[in-house]
């Protein structure tokens, strides 16, 4: 699976290209987990070109997601292939993970909040 | 004279009865008969004792055509009871429009509570028709007329009363805060330097009506004046001072806001969101967004329960932001709230992802609501904490399907192999949802127990279970599913045969591109079908060869399905076999034929599609007109 991730508005968009199984699982988990240990905790994953994904695959996304909010950040995924909006309906990630069809719309829904008064 | 009717006669005597019921009678059926006994009869009834027979007169009388009736009404505005003359100016001004020209005929009244009604109720129907009548009313002898009209222009809203007002603003006592009023609601910002220099007022309630209308004005500008006056003002005056900055916010520019005394503007946007308007509490939601503290909690839980759906929703998006830091305030509302505000709140809490609340969360398992019940088990499945996976399971044996199902599907994001036995009985529930949500947790949870499962499945007594087998392997897509789906091409069943098909070409491994192949041949159309796909899957382009024997396929939809993919892979060396497809008997396979010839982008295709352009059957001469048209443009 290749990789490519980009700063982009409020997020870190990761694109990720290929099959997402057991092999390529280290590889996300290992990009993830050094974005977060930078401090880089708002991150978007791009699946427009992820032609397969699996058990471990899946396992791995909501590991992530767990590693995300412990770290404070939002995870969102976007442009979802028909093939894995299917397995994302079969285990109900659907529910789990914010999914928007595009980046466009997941800058808008996420990369506008200011910073907290304390009153 | 008009001519009665005899029943119209009847009924006015009818009006005249100690009867109540004659009355009422006479008064919903006078209606019937729009003309001036009517009218005169039905603004008689409006003196009746009887309110309920007043009432009714009055409605009777919307129902008549409008300017005779605004003009018989009007004689009752002079009249000596307030009751009927406040009822006749509220039909009058219901009337609308047409009520204007006997309006600008009374505001002339030699009676100045004549004339203020008049005016009055030319504010009330909003028409500018009646602009220069009530510009003139300024210029009364009497100051409640007065005050009548500044109201009433702005009601009106029209600008060309700016001058006039701002008029009555700096010169006329009686009528200032009326002027102040209307000049906010008209919201010219010519009027903002007239309004600036009255907030020097020595009249307290002078300069709260000014505060008011510059907040109405919706100007920006007027920010930096109001925002003056805060040093050294009462907690009231900064209340008014800070709800005209939030008018002005919500309007035009919310940086305005980011100054301000922070306790004073909390307490305003409490107001706003106790208060009746939806859109002014979505402001003031919207705006607490960005504050913590459990008061602010608090008020975003009680809008949890709001009439409005909308401020409801919003109530929820803050909420999932500001659930982070709030956790005493939201434990107790999940005790105390009703059913739908319990769920709206867990809801929040699952958008938050906060294992702080798991504690509370898990507290309702046992809740009466099955309703409640189910949101819980969504809420401990997107916390997604491990310690509550016995609570997940304690739901999954809920009386309830949806709540079993809800409770699977999140054992399914927060378990691990621990897990898998004790959810493989739910493979058998007798709810289909239950079951498939037992089949999409199995998948995700994956790993060999689960693997092993499924394969062993494949041998299941039930079919359908045989199927959800293969179907299930195809999904968890490891390497390990490979060889027993391979074996599964050989099943009895044509469905499961057809299901290992698909899951085979889904997960694209390369040991089964033989075995596939051969199961192009199969006994079954079905099989064959899905093979053509899955070996299409594997090869891509390469495949061509391979499943180019199915266009001469027995069943037609084999042959429509491969002439479909063979177009899609564009492909010179299947292009006279397609063509001789166009002389086929069966008028589908002369279509999609027709069709995969667009796609393959071969000259040779031109000159056959010319000769079967006005083929007897039209959906195919269409096709062909149609390929011809994108090969030409192609070629």
């Amino acid at each position: 699976m290749e990789i490519t991730v980009k700063a982009e508005e409020a997020f870190h968009v990761f694109h990720l290209k290929g099959r997402l199984d057991l092999t390529s699982s280290s590889e996300l988990k290992e990009k993830v987990k050094e974005h977060l240990e930078q401090g880089k905790v708002n991150i978007l994953l791009n699946m427009a070109q992820v032609d397969f994904i699996n058990s471990s695959g899946l396992g791995t996304l909501v590991s992530t997601l767990k590693e995300v909010r412990t770290a404070n950040g939002r995870i969102a995924l976007c442009s979802l292939a028909p093939y894995v909006q299917e397995i994302f309906e079969i285990t109900q990630l659907s529910h789990i993970f914010d999914i928007f069809p595009g980046e466009k719309e997941a800058f808008a829904a996420f990369g506008q909040k200011k910073a907290a008064h304390t009153s | 004279m008009e001519k009665i009717d005899p029943h119209q006669e009847e009924l006015l005597v009818w009006l005249s009865s100690e009867d109540f019921d004659q009355r009422e009678a006479a008064c919903q059926q006078l209606r019937d008969y729009d003309n001036d006994t009517s009218r005169a009869a039905l603004v008689a009834a409006i003196e009746d004792p009887n309110k309920g027979i007043r009432e009714l007169a009055a409605e009777g009388l919307l129902s008549l055509s409008g300017e005779r009736t605004a003009l018989f009404l009007s004689d009752l505005l002079g009249h000596e009871d307030i009751s009927i003359r406040n009822l006749a100016a509220e039909t009058i001004a219901k009337l609308g429009s047409c009520s204007i020209d006997p309006m600008v005929e009374k505001a002339s009244d030699p009676d100045k509570d004549v004339r203020k009604f008049a005016i009055d109720i030319l504010g009330q129907i909003g028409d500018t028709a009646a602009l220069n009548t009530v510009r003139k009313a300024l210029d009364d002898e009497n100051p409640n007329v007065v005050c009548s009209a500044a109201e009433a222009l702005g009601q009106l809203g029209s600008p060309e009363a700016v001058n006039d007002l701002v008029k009555i603003l700096n010169e006329n006592e009686d009528a200032r805060l009326q002027a102040a009023e209307a000049l906010g609601k008209i919201g010219d910002q010519t009027a903002l330097d007239a309004l600036v220099k009255a907030l020097d007022s020595d009249d307290p309630v002078v300069v709260f009506s000014v505060i008011d209308a510059m907040g109405n004005m919706q100007n920006a500008q007027a920010g930096p004046f109001l925002k003056k006056l805060l040093p050294g003002a009462d907690d009231a005056l900064k209340e008014a001072i800070i709800g005209a900055l939030i008018k002005i916010a919500k309007y035009s520019d919310r940086t305005i806001l980011e100054d301000l005394p922070v306790k004073q503007l909390q307490d305003c946007l409490f107001n706003v969101i106790e208060g009746d308007n939806s859109e002014n509490k979505i402001f003031a939601l919207e705006e607490l967004e960005h504050w913590e503290g459990p008061s602010v909690v608090d008020k975003i839980l009680k809008a949890l329960d709001d009439p409005d759906e909308d401020v409801r929703n919003k109530a929820k998006d803050v909420l999932k932001s500001s659930a982070v830091s709030s956790t005493e305030k939201i434990s107790q509302a999940l005790l105390n709230g009703s059913d739908e505000y319990i769920c709206n709140l867990l809801e929040t809490i699952a958008a938050s992802g906060n294992s702080r609340f798991v504690h509370d969360v898990m507290k309702l398992v046992y809740h009466d609501s099955p309703e409640v019940r189910e949101e819980v088990a969504w809420t401990l499945g997107k916390i997604g904490d491990r310690n509550i996976i016995k609570a997940l399971f304690t739901l999954a044996e809920d009386d309830v399907g949806h709540v079993r199902s809800a409770a699977i599907k999140s054992i399914g994001w927060v378990g691990d192999d621990r897990d898998v036995d004790k959810l493989l009985k739910w493979l058998d529930d007798q709810y289909i949802d239950v079951r498939e949500a037992c089949l999409g947790a199995l998948v995700l949870i994956g790993g060999q127990q689960v693997i092993d499962h499924f394969r062993n499945d494949l041998n299941h007594p039930e079919i359908e279970r045989q199927k959800m087998a293969a179907t299930a392997l195809g999904w968890i897509g490891e390497k390990e599913v490979v060889e027993p789906l391979i074996t599964a091409l050989n099943h009895p069943e044509w469905e499961v045969r057809r299901s290992a098909v698909e899951s085979l070409g889904r997960i694209a491994d390369k040991r089964a591109v033989d075995p596939l192949k051969v199961i192009l041949n199969d006994d079954n159309a079905q099989v064959r079908k899905s093979a053509v796909d899955a070996v299409v899957s594997l090869e891509g382009r390469d495949a061509l060869n391979s499943i180019a024997m199915l266009l001469e396929d027995q069943d037609r939809w084999v042959r429509f399905h491969a002439i479909n993919v063979i177009g899609s892979i564009g492909d010179h060396s299947v292009t006279d076999r397609i063509l001789n497809l166009l002389s086929d008997e069966d008028d589908i396979i002369r279509v999609a034929a027709a069709k995969a010839l667009s796609g393959l982008k071969d000259e040779r295709s031109l000159a056959v599609l010319k000769n079967i352009v006005n083929d007897s059957n039209q959906d195919v001469a269409e096709a062909a007109s149609q390929a011809l048209a994108a090969l030409e443009r192609g070629v």
